[in-house]
């Protein structure tokens, strides 16, 4: 009733108006690029009469006949025309020549100015995106937007982990910003095949398949939009309380009359970024028992011996992993491994290292992207088709994928007040081997760290014992290790994927103040997996043999009417009511078998017991409601209300429902105040908003789990709950946007606040309750952060142009309570040794473990064992989260030649180092020298007197066999005394960086990394013209060229994949960075 | 014109109102739409058996091999200068214990309701026997703990109170009582047809009668001996009528009179039932045997030592337990037989030989043991370790001063502690009742560490039950490694 009167008094305001004129005037207003312009302000001079035009650019208002109608567009000149009689009157809008206010896509694809947002958002465009085009999308936007987090555990297919402003939620999987593809929100959701930390683990390990969104085709982009806070994001509701990446796809609307074709190719080589620094000083052997026995040639210094020979009187070297062994001189002979026989020499050989023992099993990757795309404009609509394949070659052998993206974008003006706009997709990603991860006896990661400096990768290449083909494979060393050619060519991880997001949507003109708009858009992907396991497999020893089929897709459905009206005294409102249906589905099938009848087949019905089948389905459901009024006065001051609710299926029947509201302002205080001329725009803006948030379905209802064993189930580990409530997340934000110098500098200042309550999370409880967790709410979480980017065009001359960019920004996480009698702490997962615990004062990514013990004044207390002391329980050793993030980017540009160049990087954060341990345990990293190599700062002779002074340990004729743990030991009267006491210099690097010593084996994440690199010739329109090519370009380009870090392993920048989590902070077996050249061509006609 | 505007206005906002009532009209769906098209949310009491007994005892296998082995000495670590053998614990330590044991009690009360509500009398009894096998296993490895209100977080008690030892073990008397009038032999197990896991109990009858449930019968009665001679420091006068009372009456309380009757969970090593360690090679990696379990076994020249160990250059050789690692350490030592991890294998529950030592004690406490000496039933108990290996008694095996009994209860327990090897925690637990075997203490052991008597509870139990620990603390004695339980010596 109130929006009724409301529309009838406007619309008596127009009536008492129109007593005075006297003639209606009519007309078309387009750009010069001849595009009709929607939206223009028209307005009669000295009057209060305005209108817009319509989608079509066509205006209709009464105007005196000698009146002066004022045309004004954002981003474009103001324009008067004197009618002088007239009563059509067409117009062409010049481009400001800078353009100061674009045009940005906001919440549910709805353009807004720029200046009107109470909010931040950051425009990432194609030319920034495809600078050195990645296979991966989202790797694109590392460093290039304040506030954005990325991480990837690594792969061709590289699944991410994208957080906005840090994470908001207890639950590791409720961080993740959502993905927006023109308007259809993209599944972030993976499917987890094992668990990051499996060795001698009877699960399968993880297997990057990619995340719903990996396979959008980074050629078909043609912006990204990043809205980071609650309040941008109000209107997507619940699944946007951490943020929302918004990607605008191509299509042909941008084009003048006619028909161009856009051929791209890229083509780029892979290498490693950075490798941890391995020794190849000593050879395999263990410190504590593999010396030489009295009678041999080596009694009392260490020596090698593969089996049992004639110098291993003490028993085989050859099974252990560790390189604790004799250091490598070629006048040493032993008795080694013999790779023609398969078995132990006749006859010794020279102990020699093979340094490229684990670099060798890597190869040049490559990758081939090239993608044409057709477009065309006629007078009402234009289209856009493209084919783009990837050809992905990963630096692994056998491993890589092929990807082919079809995309086909239309809109037709198919009446005078309807247009139609389509968009659909089509990708099909086949990957015969993709890499396993994690750490796990299957995973080349785990061959990295348990491979021996002496042995030749060459010895490993048959890869099955011979006679025993396909039967048993080759592990000369130790069963444990899975040979690592049998690794990429006999267990590989297939997948064929074939995914589509179609959108469809139609804009009805109602009348001129009245638009409704309709859209419906469906994500949808089915993914077929095989994993193979060969028969005499570390995990699966009898083979194994398993298939996913995954089927899952989510539509949405929006309508949205929106009233605009201007009114005399300047003041502008826009009112929108919408509603949005959104429908999740997803089904798994898995059958696996354990065991293979005929080795080498795999196939189910090769099984030596039935398949073991799993069905998983879930089903969501949320229907919403939500409006919004923008307010403007002036084009000076805006004000946006936003409300919405939403009523979802996963929530207790009584709490369905909730609803929650937004307030953002911006001011053009250069408009309304009168600033230093220095200052062409200042705009402050403040922002106030909640967003809701439901859960997983199936929480409010009693199950049982399935097992393993037909015919049964067992009890739930966690409790249902009939009762939870929805999760809210309010946050404030408020910044100030400067441009300066005739806008050749701007400055963009953000601070945020957010705190997360009423969290849903599985809180543990004592189990004597008969469960391990239990549905609850609970929990509060704040971030506030500051973002700061920086542009300017520090120089401009004649045909040289230098553009520069920086972000920063700095994020601070806070749990301020936690469940209810849960106050001290609490996991929030757990890999390996690394417990993440949150508590109350601390962050959501605090690394938990055992540290050294330390004195008062910080010293490390050496136990009466000479090894440091162990710590009696875990305790908090960092956050992995970083202080602070920064990019900077620079443009040089001198006539057709252009080069750009990207920096990144982060400071602080800690990463738990799995590897770093099991390669110091088993003395492989080159700082395991220390103490075993002359002249280091462990070192001691063998004469030495502490040495010469007991007798037990002067037998020994060794050097760099003992050391003394640096530290303290405890009188235990208060004081402290040097430590003295003589241990192995492998039980020094054993103790101290035990796989359950967080702190030693935890290294500061921070690092700089030259990002992108791109040099780039265009022809010269001059050129063009004598072509048949409209536009032709040249470039080499590079991505991830130089790392600067102290991280000692491959990538800082890690996370662990554990089941279908992506948990930061945890490295667990990871597998290097790609560096990549390129070269780009680029051709246009 | 304006009033034909008007109207449009209106039919406009009136049709997107329907559209609207059509988009919310779809909200009654979503309890329907709520609810798991693939999980059970009714299950029959059959259901629930196997994953019990099949992950209780890959649990117990698993602590057996990572704890017990380490702590009674069996085996070491050859790589580590910490760890469980020299008596360094963390905190947490029996935080697995508690969680996986009462996660599983769950399931068994699960049972117990479903059985009761199905009515079926067998099902109820191998719940409550199953019970009691579990609840002594807890109240064993931490003392008091919650029992009468445990398993019930679905009714909302979130904070169980805990039952003190001695509640416990009257009501664990008292359910095997009941358990043992329950078995009907005349029916089997109705909801396993393809057979449980233990006995290979189905609904089939030879003769009228359960082949499955009689074992089932055997083994209520046997773990009632069990629990009945842990109370002997504690009520001894019970501990005796109990025991005395099954011993001399065998058709009411049947037990196990031989191997193949033993609570010993097969694994076949065909999925599902998969080995309790996925590498054997992790059941030998860095690590030896101890000098005390392999020294005894070399003295009675046992023919078990070639199934629990393997050879180094041609001789069994231990490494002490405990040792002072650096830097002098002697060769490499035998190692634990990689085979024990290899399926097929047998998980051990509750052993025959185990009911012949606990008639062998009562007998040298002079309890009434239906005639039978203590000398007749270490022979039988030892013979019954032995041969539950698949090892035969060497003929001259008894003949040695060293192997045959010598009155004294620290060589019944002796042989227990070989009769238990691969128990659960039994070994432990049977040390801190009598004392035996003793023990040698390594020069690697830091000064002050020593055998634990129990586990702490875990940290959890006191941030969401502070109450009811702060009583069971205060019941107990504290709660450390070291707090004496009420049946210990």
């Amino acid at each position: 009733m109130k929006k009724r009167s409301i529309l009838l008094m406007c619309l008596m305001v127009l009536c008492v108006q129109t007593i005075f004129a006297q003639v209606l005037i009519q007309g078309t207003v387009r750009s010069s690029s001849s595009e009709l312009l929607p939206g223009v302000n028209v307005s009669v001079k000295g009057t209060n009469k305005g209108t817009v035009t319509n989608v079509f650019g066509q205006y209709s208002i009464v105007a005196p006949t000698d009146g002066i109608l004022l045309f004004s567009f954002i981003g474009y000149e103001r324009s008067e025309i004197s009618l002088n009689g007239r009563n059509k009157a067409d117009v062409v809008l010049k481009n400001a020549i800078e353009q100061i206010d674009e045009v940005v896509v906001t919440a549910l694809g709805i353009k807004r100015e720029e200046k009107a947002l109470g909010y931040s958002t950051q425009n990432i465009g194609t030319e920034q995106l495809s600078n050195a085009m990645s296979t991966q999308w989202a790797s694109s936007l590392a460093g290039k937007v304040a506030g954005l987090n990325i991480v990837s555990p690594g792969g061709p297919i590289g699944s991410s982990r994208i957080t906005l402003r840090g994470d908001v939620s207890l639950n590791m999987n409720g961080n993740n910003a959502l993905i927006v593809l023109d308007g259809v929100p993209l599944s972030s959701q993976m499917t987890g095949t094992g668990a990051a930390y499996g060795a001698g683990s009877s699960s399968d390990l993880p297997v990057d398949f990619g995340n719903g969104f990996s396979d959008i085709n980074p050629d078909d982009i043609e912006s990204i939009q990043v809205l980071k806070g609650a309040g941008a994001t109000a209107l997507y509701g619940s699944r946007a309380a951490t943020g929302v990446i918004m990607i605008t796809s191509k299509s042909g609307s941008r084009r003048q009359k006619g028909i161009g074709v856009t051929f791209n190719s890229n083509s780029s080589v892979d290498g490693v970024l950075k490798w941890p620094d391995y020794q190849y000083e000593f050879g395999q052997g263990v410190q504590t028992y593999a010396l030489g026995a009295a009678g041999t040639e080596y009694d009392g210094e260490l020596y090698y011996s593969y089996g049992r020979t004639p110098d291993g009187k003490n028993g085989s070297t050859s099974g252990t992993s560790s390189a604790y062994g004799p250091r490598f001189d070629a006048s040493k002979l032993y008795y080694q491994y013999d790779p023609l026989t398969q078995a132990q020499g006749l006859e010794k050989t020279p102990w020699v290292a093979y340094p490229d023992n684990r670099k060798g099993l890597f190869r040049t990757g490559y990758n081939l992207i090239n993608s044409i795309a057709i477009d065309g404009q006629g007078d009402k609509g234009s289209i856009r088709a493209s084919v783009t394949t990837t050809k992905n070659e990963w630096i692994l052998p056998n491993t890589g994928f092929n990807r082919i993206a079809a995309s086909l974008s239309a809109n037709y003006q198919v009446s005078k007040r309807l247009k139609l706009i389509a968009r659909t997709s089509y990708t099909n990603r086949k990957t015969d081997n993709t890499p396993a991860i994690g750490y796990n006896s299957n995973s080349i990661a785990y061959f990295m760290i348990f491979q021996n400096p002496n042995v030749n990768l060459d010895w490993l290449r048959p890869m099955w014992k011979t006679g025993q083909e396909g039967i048993s494979q080759l592990q000369p060393y130790s069963t444990f290790i899975g040979n690592p050619f049998i690794t990429l060519y006999e267990n590989t991880n297939a997948s064929q994927k074939h995914a589509t997001v179609s959108t469809f949507s139609a804009v009805y003109e109602i009348s001129r103040k009245f638009e409704l708009m309709l859209r419906s858009g469906i994500d949808m992907a089915f993914d077929e997996r095989a994993m193979r396991r060969t028969v005499s497999d570390v995990v699966f020893g009898k083979g194994y043999f398993r298939k996913q089929n995954i089927f899952n897709y989510e539509t949405n459905s929006d309508a949205l009417l929106t009233y605009r009206e201007s009114f005399s005294n300047g003041l502008s409102v826009s009112i929108s009511g919408g509603a949005n249906m959104m429908r999740q589905h997803y089904n798994l099938l898995e059958a696996s078998v354990t065991g293979l009848i005929t080795p080498g087949v795999y196939k189910l019905s090769n099984g030596q017991s039935s398949p073991y089948v799993i069905s998983a389905e879930s089903n969501k459901a949320l229907n919403s409601l939500y409006a919004a009024a923008n307010v403007s006065w002036k084009n000076k001051v805006f004000l946006d209300v936003t409300g919405r609710n939403d009523w979802s299926s996963t929530l207790p029947e009584q709490n369905r429902s909730f609803f929650y509201p937004s307030v953002s302002t911006s001011v053009l205080l250069n408009e309304i105040a009168s600033l230093p001329n220095q200052i062409n725009k200042a705009k402050l803006r403040i922002s106030y908003a909640q967003v809701g948030n439901d859960t997983d379905p199936y929480k409010t209802d009693k199950y049982y789990s399935t097992t393993k064993f037909p015919g049964s189930a067992s009890t739930a580990t966690t409790l249902h709950n009939i009762d939870f409530k929805p999760e809210i997340s309010s946050s404030f934000e408020t910044g100030l946007d400067l441009r300066m110098l005739k806008n050749r500098l701007g400055v963009d200042f953000t601070f945020y606040y957010n705190v997360t309550r009423n969290q849903i999370i599985d809180a543990p409880m004592d189990a004597a309750t008969g469960y391990y967790r239990a549905t609850i709410n609970a929990g509060k979480v704040r971030n506030r952060g500051y973002e700061l980017t920086v542009n300017g065009t520090p120089l401009i001359a004649k045909n040289f142009k230098w553009n520069m960019g920086l972000t920063w920004s700095k994020n601070e996480n806070q749990i301020l309570e936690l469940a209810k009698g849960m106050d001290e702490n609490q996991l929030l997962s757990s890999i390996g040794s690394v417990s993440i615990i949150g508590s109350v004062g601390g962050t959501t990514g605090d690394l938990w473990g055992y540290k050294l013990v330390r004195n008062p004044k910080g010293e490390v207390i050496i136990a009466s064992n000479g090894l440091p002391a162990q710590a009696p329980v875990i305790e908090y050793v960092g956050s992995a989260y970083p202080s602070w993030k920064a990019g900077m980017s620079n443009e040089f540009q001198y006539k057709n030649f252009r080069l750009s160049i990207q920096f990144d990087g982060q400071f602080g954060g800690i990463v738990y180092s799995q590897a770093h341990h099991k390669m110091t345990q088993q003395g492989k990293l080159g700082f395991t020298l220390n103490g075993r190599l002359p002249g280091t700062e462990f070192y001691i002779e063998k004469d030495d007197p502490r040495i010469l002074a007991d007798a037990a340990l002067s037998k020994k004729n060794l050097g760099g066999y003992y050391m003394v743990a640096p530290g303290v030991v405890d009188a235990g009267n208060g004081t402290y005394a040097p430590n003295s006491k003589l241990v192995t210099v492998e039980a020094y690097n054993n103790e101290n960086y035990r796989i359950n010593n967080v702190e030693t084996n935890s290294f500061d994440a921070s690092y700089l990394k030259l990002r992108e690199v791109r040099f780039e010739y265009s022809l010269p329109k001059s050129v063009l013209t004598k072509t048949p090519f409209e536009k032709a370009s040249l470039a080499v380009y590079g991505r991830n060229l130089m790392m600067i870090t102290s991280f000692p392993m491959f990538d800082p920048e890690a996370a662990a994949l554990n089941g279908g989590t992506i948990t930061p902070g945890v490295e667990t077996g990871q597998l290097p960075t790609t560096r990549t050249v390129g070269l780009n061509l680029t051709l246009g006609f | 014109m304006k009033i034909k505007m008007k109207m449009k206005t209106i039919k406009t906002l009136g049709i997107f109102l329907v559209l609207l009532g059509l988009t919310l009209g779809s909200c009654e769906n979503f309890t329907e739409l709520n609810t798991d098209p693939n999980r059970m949310d009714k299950v029959t009491p059959g259901a629930l058996l196997n994953p019990i007994l099949y992950e209780l005892s890959v649990y117990n296998w698993n602590r057996s091999n990572s704890f017990t082995m380490e702590l009674m000495q069996v085996s070491l670590p050859t790589n580590s200068s910490g760890g469980v053998s020299r008596y360094n614990f963390n905190d947490n330590a029996g935080n697995g214990t508690w969680d996986t044991y009462y996660r599983w009690l769950n399931n068994i009360k699960e049972m117990e309701t479903l059985a009761i509500s199905f009515n079926e009398p067998n099902y109820q009894a191998v719940a409550l026997t199953l019970r009691s096998w579990v609840m002594q296993l807890l109240a064993d490895s931490f003392g008091d703990v919650p029992m009468s209100e445990a398993s019930r977080g679905a009714e909302g008690l979130l904070q169980p109170k805990f039952d003190t030892q001695e509640q416990i073990y009257t009501q664990l008397l008292a359910d095997l009582e009941k358990a043992n009038t329950m078995f009907n032999g005349a029916a089997g197990l109705r909801y396993n047809t393809e057979g449980e896991f233990l006995f290979g109990t189905n609904d089939a009858l030879v003769s009228g009668q359960s082949v499955g449930i009689a074992k089932w019968k055997k083994f209520c009665n046997s773990l009632r001996l069990r629990i009945a001679l842990r109370m002997v420091n504690s009520n001894n006068s019970k501990a005796k009528t109990e025991i005395e009372a099954i011993l001399s009456n065998p058709v009411t309380y049947p037990v196990f009179t031989k191997n193949d009757e033993s609570a010993l969970l097969a694994i076949s090593g065909v999925f599902p039932q998969e080995a309790p360690m996925t590498r054997p090679q992790d059941f030998t990696s860095y690590r030896g045997v101890a000098s005390f379990f392999i020294d005894n076994l070399n003295t009675w020249n046992d023919p078990r030592r070639d199934i629990f160990c393997t050879k180094v250059n041609n001789v069994f050789i231990g490494w002490p337990s405990g040792y002072n690692v650096a830097p002098t350490v002697p060769v490499a030592p035998s190692n634990m037989n990689q085979n024990l991890a290899k399926a097929p294998l047998k998980v051990v529950i509750l052993p025959y030989a185990e009911i012949e030592f606990i008639r062998a004690e009562a007998a040298f406490y002079g309890w009434n043991t239906a005639g039978k000496t203590a000398n007749d039933s270490y022979l039988a108990g030892v013979k019954a370790a032995i041969e539950q290996w698949g090892a035969v008694v060497p003929a001259n095996y008894f003949i040695v001063p060293a192997t045959a009994y010598n009155n004294t209860l620290e060589r019944i327990m002796l042989q227990k502690y070989y009769a238990l090897f691969f128990c659960d925690y039994q070994q432990w637990f049977e040390l801190m009742r009598t004392g035996y075997p003793v023990l040698p203490l390594g020069d690697g052991v830091p000064v002050g560490n020593k055998m634990p008597n129990r586990f702490k509870y875990p940290e959890t139990v006191q941030r969401t039950n502070l109450k009811n620990y702060q009583e069971a603390v205060a019941s107990i004695g504290g709660d450390t490694f070291y707090n004496k339980l009420w049946w210990q010596k």
